[in-house]
């Protein structure tokens, strides 16, 4: 039996997993294997098409996760956990058409699917925070902390896909949404209250208006620096990059942050939770960032 | 100065004829008639009433990217409403739509206001309708070009793509080193064993199937894995070489 009462889970990693966001993936792993949460990578996984399939093909954007949910139902885990924002709402898009058993979009998105599936036994698709923030939950969490993060202030960045649209997600509180920020309090850190936590950083346009998305990254980044924040938390690996590729010096200029130009710095949660949990690892993780953590966690009198 | 901003006619003057503008859509030339067959197709398709706005402009206010757009997503559910094919397949706003889904959080009625630029969108796609946003289009084929060759993205690939399609070729060029060197974009692709499977998701898929800008491009993929792995070795060769000169000397 595992911390999060359930047993083994189907984890589908995602592309940016193995690639931009190869510390969430690594930290997720190393977090849920302390907590007790036995994540099974699904087999054969594929990319979920992210914001351009749908930005093209309503059935494509449907099938390409799909997929995804057929092989987990094969596999029987009964759960598909996905660490990454934009990979959870288009499986749980997927999986909330497939469940209308009756409407022509499931039986479209069967057939694209094809090799005869049938969603006949659907799957829990979660986000790997409501696994641990919910389901292990915060008393699991405070439990296997060997070193608080005390003295450590955060605002936790929930952006857009996590909590959008509540049809999809069920989220309880899209305009205020507080797991992340139960979770950053269990490890022993100060969680701010801030009004940014689901502005959307324009991760979707990023190449595309690199300039537009810039102003967005800089106001987010400056609520931070007005909370009195030393870092923020999230749980997207489009944030992440977005939040570290698309920012301007003058956006982090403000009085308390990142000395000498370091910047703001940005965490996953569970890097934090890790570091909190007194896990093996993390300074390699934390060295792949594109803006420095580290001198952020100095400050505060936390050694990695 | 009347209603409208007319001024009053005198007895005996001709009426001056008001200008026929819309009063929700900045621009709009009112005279243009109402297609109730192209709204009729989007709410079908969009499964939800732009009907029901009343212009309350919440979306609009909330939008992350409202004023990059030439029609907020407030005048996109009016022009929706009206049926202006032309002017909704024309629009950068479908384009620069970032998908956040605000919009549809905060309507007060409802409106699923991504989901009809979902439509919009896969419509102009379908009637051959010019991007207005061309490299919006681009970034999404060169996005999916390496997902339906090998099943997961590859970023290296999609960049190449992207930057050889768009000519948009020296921006980020610091960013994507500083990433290269963080090992943030891997050199070799990852190909799933379902591939077929895959290949026939989009095949069957609308849109998914169609011919796209990046044409014979996307043969670059095949040849991109062993080219960046001879550069990789390129430079790490002529870096040994700098060393070993440096610890001769």
């Amino acid at each position: 039996m595992s911390a999060s009462g359930c047993g083994p889970v189907s984890y589908y990693p995602g592309c940016s997993q193995e690639s931009t966001a190869v510390e969430y993936d690594r930290s997720a792993r190393a977090v849920c294997a302390a907590l007790g949460i036995e994540l099974r990578e699904l087999h054969d996984w594929n990319c979920c098409g992210a914001s351009s399939a749908h930005a093209v093909s309503h059935v494509l954007a449907l099938a390409l996760p799909a997929r995804n949910l057929a092989l987990a139902q094969a596999e029987g885990y009964g759960t598909l956990v996905a660490p990454c924002a934009a990979c959870y709402n288009r499986l749980r898009r997927a999986d909330a058409v497939l469940r209308e058993r009756d409407s022509a979009d499931a039986a479209a998105v069967e057939a694209a699917v094809g090799e005869g599936f049938r969603y006949t036994a659907p799957v829990q698709v979660k986000a790997l925070v409501e696994v641990i923030g919910r389901d292990a939950g915060p008393a699991a969490v405070a439990a296997r902390v060997r070193r608080e993060l005390a003295g450590l202030r955060v605002v936790c960045y929930y952006g857009c896909l996590l909590t959008r649209p509540r049809q999809v997600t069920g989220y309880d509180d899209m305009e205020n949404p507080v797991l992340l920020d139960q979770v950053m309090r269990a490890c022993g850190a100060e969680a701010l209250d801030w009004s940014y936590k689901t502005e959307c950083c324009g991760g979707g346009l990023s190449v595309v208006r690199s300039d537009a998305v810039r102003r967005l990254v800089g106001e987010i980044l400056d609520m931070a620096v007005e909370a009195g924040a030393d870092a923020v938390v999230t749980a997207c690996p489009m944030c992440l990059a977005n939040l570290e590729m698309r920012r301007t010096a003058a956006a982090v200029g403000g009085a308390g942050v990142g000395g000498g130009g370091a910047g703001l710095p940005v965490f996953y949660f569970t890097e934090l939770m890790a570091l909190a949990f007194g896990l093996p690892g993390v300074g390699g993780w934390l060295r792949r960032h594109l803006v420095d953590p580290v001198p952020a966690l100095r400050r505060r009198g936390i050694s990695v | 100065v009347g209603v409208g901003g007319s001024s009053v006619a005198q007895p005996g003057e001709p009426k001056q004829p008001r200008e026929p503008r819309d009063a929700y859509v900045i621009g709009r030339d009112a005279s243009a008639p109402v297609d109730a067959a192209f709204r009729r197709l989007v709410e079908a398709r969009a499964g939800t009433a732009v009907g029901l706005c009343y212009q309350c402009r919440k979306c609009t206010a909330g939008c992350p990217v409202a004023e990059v757009m030439d029609h907020p997503p407030g005048e996109v559910v009016r022009l929706a409403q009206l049926g202006q094919r032309t002017a909704l397949l024309g629009s950068s706003a479908i384009w620069l739509c970032a998908g956040c889904e605000t919009c549809a959080a905060r309507c007060p009625n409802n409106v699923n206001i991504p989901a009809v630029m979902d439509v919009l969108r896969e419509e102009a796609i379908a009637a051959g309708v010019a991007a207005a946003v061309p490299q919006a289009q681009v970034f999404h084929e060169s996005f999916l070009a390496p997902v339906r060759a090998a099943g997961r993205q590859y970023e290296a690939g999609m960049l190449v793509l992207y930057k050889a399609v768009s000519l948009d070729v020296f921006s980020d060029l610091g960013v994507g080193v500083k990433m290269l060197a963080k090992g943030k974009i891997p050199l070799l692709p990852k190909r799933v064993r379902g591939l077929r499977q895959v290949r026939g998701i989009f095949a069957r898929s609308a849109g998914g199937g169609g011919r796209d800008r990046l044409g014979g491009l996307v043969g670059v993929l095949r040849h991109l894995p062993a080219g960046l792995r001879r550069a990789a070795a390129r430079v790490a060769a002529r870096a040994r070489g700098r060393r070993e000169g440096v610890a001769g000397r």
